[in-house]
């Protein structure tokens, strides 16, 4: 049985989670998965969106909500109550002939297995969402590097609806087809409160992984490279507006 | 001043295209939206590719289509048709 690592992060900075997210994807050689929360609420907006086409930027900058590039594609997320996991993995194993979209169902495969296990009927909506009666819990985003996968993605647990669709610019062709967009584990299962739903998805989401790519996890930091890189990360991409804003409209 | 169109095809995410054209060739344009084109760069790579193009939607995808082959670039979320629908929408908006 393989081991891979486990990185359970207290809450930290938006522009720390995303840039700890690069650094494994830039040095780590060994499977990881890694669970984190945001300390404040954040927008993350995918590598190839326009900001001002996403987020209401002045908005967002009079109420000091970062807004932030992310490595990945995909779409703007609103991150506060959430568990997001980040996986890191070599382009072998179970990910070696795995096209883009064969890793997306996968892994998703792997989350929806946690969810059921919670008792929460989810699905896969492809490219990349999990939903559950047709409004989505989860979304994730992938890159491809030297040889690796860093997939990331949310899982919500709760939402202030109202602030995301102040902060996002909706698109409402999107709406339209894909209805009312979000649903977090409160609103499923109102009755479990506090830290008990974070505990109870963290074991879920760690128990399905172990399962289906039979493994275990030995549960360690982030190495001092990996710290040093990611502050190099943090400082020259996910703090550096010029980065963060890099995509414009003329 | 550039030409905007907004597309979102079934299975695929929605694409934004700027797009400017002179002498019914393309002189500019940016592609921005959710979707995924691996490796990332890759993206300036085929803006850059359909700069000057005449606005054609055969020539158009065959040139994008070359280049994903050529440079292993894989797109999801987005289609060479989408990309060349939006450009000929948007020339027939000027």
């Amino acid at each position: 049985m393989k081991t891979w690592r486990l990185i359970i992060h207290d809450a930290s900075s938006p522009s720390w989670n995303m840039a700890v997210d690069g650094a494994l994807l830039r040095i780590t050689d060994i499977p990881t998965l890694r669970l984190y929360r945001w300390s404040v609420p954040a927008i993350t907006i995918g590598y190839f969106q326009d900001i001002e086409k996403e987020v209401n930027i002045n908005l967002c900058n009079s109420e000091g909500v970062p807004v932030i590039r992310r490595f990945t594609g995909g779409g703007a997320v609103f991150h506060h109550h959430e568990l997001t996991y980040s996986l890191v993995h070599p382009l072998q194993g179970p990910f070696g002939k795995c096209s883009i979209t064969d890793s997306y169902s996968l892994i998703a495969t792997v989350l929806i297995h946690a969810l059921h296990t919670m008792g929460i009927d989810a699905q896969y909506r492809p490219i990349n969402d999990i939903i559950v009666d047709g409004k989505k819990i989860s979304g994730s985003a992938q890159t491809r590097k030297e040889g690796k996968l860093l997939q990331h993605g949310t899982i919500l647990v709760a939402t202030d609806t109202e602030k995301m669709f102040q902060y996002l610019t909706i698109d409402q062709k999107k709406v339209r087809q894909e209805g009312n967009p979000v649903i977090t584990l409160k609103d499923i299962m109102p009755q479990i409160t506090g830290e008990m739903i974070y505990q109870q998805l963290i074991q879920a989401v760690t128990d399905s992984f172990a399962k289906h790519f039979n493994i275990s996890f030995e549960v360690l930091d982030i190495s001092l490279q990996e710290k040093d890189v990611a502050a190099y990360l943090q400082t020259h991409y996910f703090e550096n507006q010029q980065w963060n804003y890099r995509r414009l409209s003329p | 001043m550039s030409i905007q169109v907004a597309l979102k095809n079934p299975g695929e995410k929605l694409v934004h295209i700027d797009v400017d054209f002179k002498n019914d060739t393309i002189a500019y344009i940016h592609l921005s939206g959710d979707f995924f084109i691996y490796p990332e760069e890759a993206i300036a790579e085929i803006e850059q590719l359909l700069l000057g193009l005449p606005v054609e939607r055969a020539l158009i995808e065959q040139h994008i289509l070359t280049l994903l082959q050529r440079k292993n670039i894989e797109m999801v979320g987005i289609s060479v048709s989408t990309i060349a629908q939006g450009i000929m929408e948007a020339f027939a908006k000027r």
